[in-house]
């Protein structure tokens, strides 16, 4: 709640190629070797099987799932223009992936709605995965 | 449950707005009223299960606080799970021989804003994948779910107002309750927006708190005075949603055999005490327990009369929309709530002719809503 900067993740060695590929612009996401299932967050095996998984860049494309009107959000101090949209957006491979939508009228959002990825960079040496509504 | 564990005793202390006292107050207090219950001294126990947020404890070092030694300790590692989870493995336990007599206690202090910076970093997946969106606490996952279900079944916030409002009219007659005022359906549907759907009399407020809850054998049950409150049944599951976190269904859909564990069908259930931590819960656990079919709820709580007058009552002392929540002693109220109306000493509140009741336990968020489910059902007879 308290601070006026953004709530930087905490980066380790199972999840830095994630936040690696934002930085360069992708969204790289594990695929298990076994049975092919597409993972977020990332994880230290696959959930379906266990079976060790291996970094693929995606499309960076779904719907969403559901969403929220974010009117009183954690980190206020650094989140100061409310209302804006929580999405939940389910991928094109599977995984269903907490989000922001942005550049869009709140109005416009729905369930069901196509979204592609917008790169949000935060610093210098981090970026979030966005998504802005397609048209 | 062939050799029933039974409840004895319970405490629960003066809940509070704003840190007033630290969380080990709490769990003392709550303790010392469940012994006084019982008439039992610390001494006469020999296990202990402890559910807390903000204690820098283990149930180690809190049994050296207390004073309790013996062979059954039980992290309550499940949110507000852990205490309805604390209950059936407690029974498993004295069956066992491993304890005789059980502590099974939780207890925290929050406000609204130390309640946010724990829930924004705790776990860890939340700071990484949900913090950097802004998401709003629990407040934020908890939206996502309801609309969700919004959106797949077709609930609507009036069928939830039905929850928080009559609630409310039971936290009247409760005087441990910290929210009283008046709330009516229209107040509900215009409340402040907090993460749309979820509105501000969806939301529980953050306090401190506790409670605790005295298990023994039979044989010892019959040499207290207090009236014996018997563990038909009881169920628990985790990780109910492995690749579809956000989906809008407990554990509880797994967990609905409790029904025959404890020979009771649902129309024997005379009062319902459900982890409300917000009113969708509220009613998807009604769903998920099969009071109705899945995706009703919003319906059956519009439907029904939830009342403590009505065909099902549901959260008699208020829940936790009214009461407060007391972070992880959030899950001893409803089964505190339970035992107090199965014992007919519900006061102002009591459901007529309540002898059984069923209570659930929800929490420990993740990436998605609750990882973990648990449910009790207790009752004022035996079985054979």
């Amino acid at each position: 709640m308290s601070g006026h900067e953004f709530p930087e993740p905490s980066i380790n060695p199972i999840t830095e190629p994630f936040w690696e590929g934002l930085r360069n612009h992708r969204l790289t996401l594990q695929e298990c070797t076994e049975c092919g299932e597409v993972h977020y967050p990332p994880e230290v095996r696959c959930i379906h099987c266990f079976s060790r998984l291996e970094w693929t860049e995606v499309d960076g494309t779904g719907t969403i799932y559901s969403y929220g009107i974010v009117h009183h959000p954690n980190h206020p101090d650094y989140f100061t223009e409310t209302p804006f949209v929580l999405g939940l957006v389910e991928l094109k491979e599977g995984p269903k992936i907490v989000t922001n939508i942005v550049d869009c009228d709140v109005d416009d959002i729905d369930i069901g709605r196509e979204v592609e990825i917008a790169f949000g960079d935060v610093t210098h040496d981090l970026t979030v995965p966005q998504f802005t509504l397609v048209e | 449950m062939t050799e029933e564990a039974v409840i004895i005793g319970y405490g629960e202390p003066e809940y509070q707005k704003d840190n007033q006292r630290y969380p080990l107050e709490y769990l003392g207090r709550a303790i010392e009223e469940a012994l006084e219950d019982c008439g039992l001294s610390i001494r006469d126990i020999d296990g202990l299960s402890t559910a807390s947020f903000s204690l820098n404890h283990t149930v180690a070092t809190l049994a050296r606080r207390l004073g309790i030694s013996g062979e059954w300790l039980l992290e309550g590692s499940f949110g507000g799970a852990s205490s309805i989870s604390a209950l059936r493995r407690g029974a498993k336990a004295i069956e066992r021989g491993e304890a005789e007599t059980i502590l099974v206690a939780a207890a925290d202090s929050y406000t609204p804003a130390s309640h946010m910076d724990m829930s924004s970093d705790f776990p860890q997946v939340k700071r990484n994948y949900l913090s950097p969106y802004g998401f709003g606490g629990a407040n934020g996952q908890f939206a996502l779910v309801q609309q969700r279900h919004m959106h797949e079944y077709g609930t609507t916030r009036e069928q939830l107002s039905n929850i928080s409002v009559t609630q409310r009219e039971h936290a009247k007659l409760n005087d441990n309750a910290l929210l009283q005022d008046d709330l009516t359906k229209e107040d509900y549907l215009s409340a402040r927006p907090i993460v749309e759907p979820v509105h501000l009399y969806d939301c529980v407020h953050p306090c401190g708190g506790g409670g605790a809850i005295v298990l023994s054998s039979r044989e010892r049950a019959e040499e207290s005075d207090t009236m014996p409150v018997y563990l038909r049944g009881a169920r628990e599951f985790h990780n109910q949603n492995p690749t579809d976190p956000f989906r809008p269904r407990t554990g509880l859909t797994e967990c609905t055999s409790v029904f025959n564990q404890a020979g009771v069908s649902h129309d024997d259930i005379d009062a319902v005490q459900l982890y409300d931590d917000y009113p969708i819960m509220a009613a998807i656990q009604l769903e998920d327990l099969g009071f109705c079919e899945k995706g009703d709820g919003g319906r059956f709580v519009e439907e029904t009369d939830i009342s403590i007058r009505g065909e099902l009552p549901v959260n008699t002392g208020g829940g936790q929309l009214s009461v407060g929540q007391a972070g992880a002693a959030g899950g001893i109220l409803g089964p505190i709530e339970a035992i107090r109306q199965v014992r007919n000493e519900g006061a102002k509140r009591q459901v007529s002719g309540c002898e059984t009741a069923l209570t659930t336990g929800y929490g420990r968020t993740h990436y998605g809503g609750g990882m973990s489910s648990s449910v009790a059902v207790l009752s004022a007879e035996g079985g054979s």
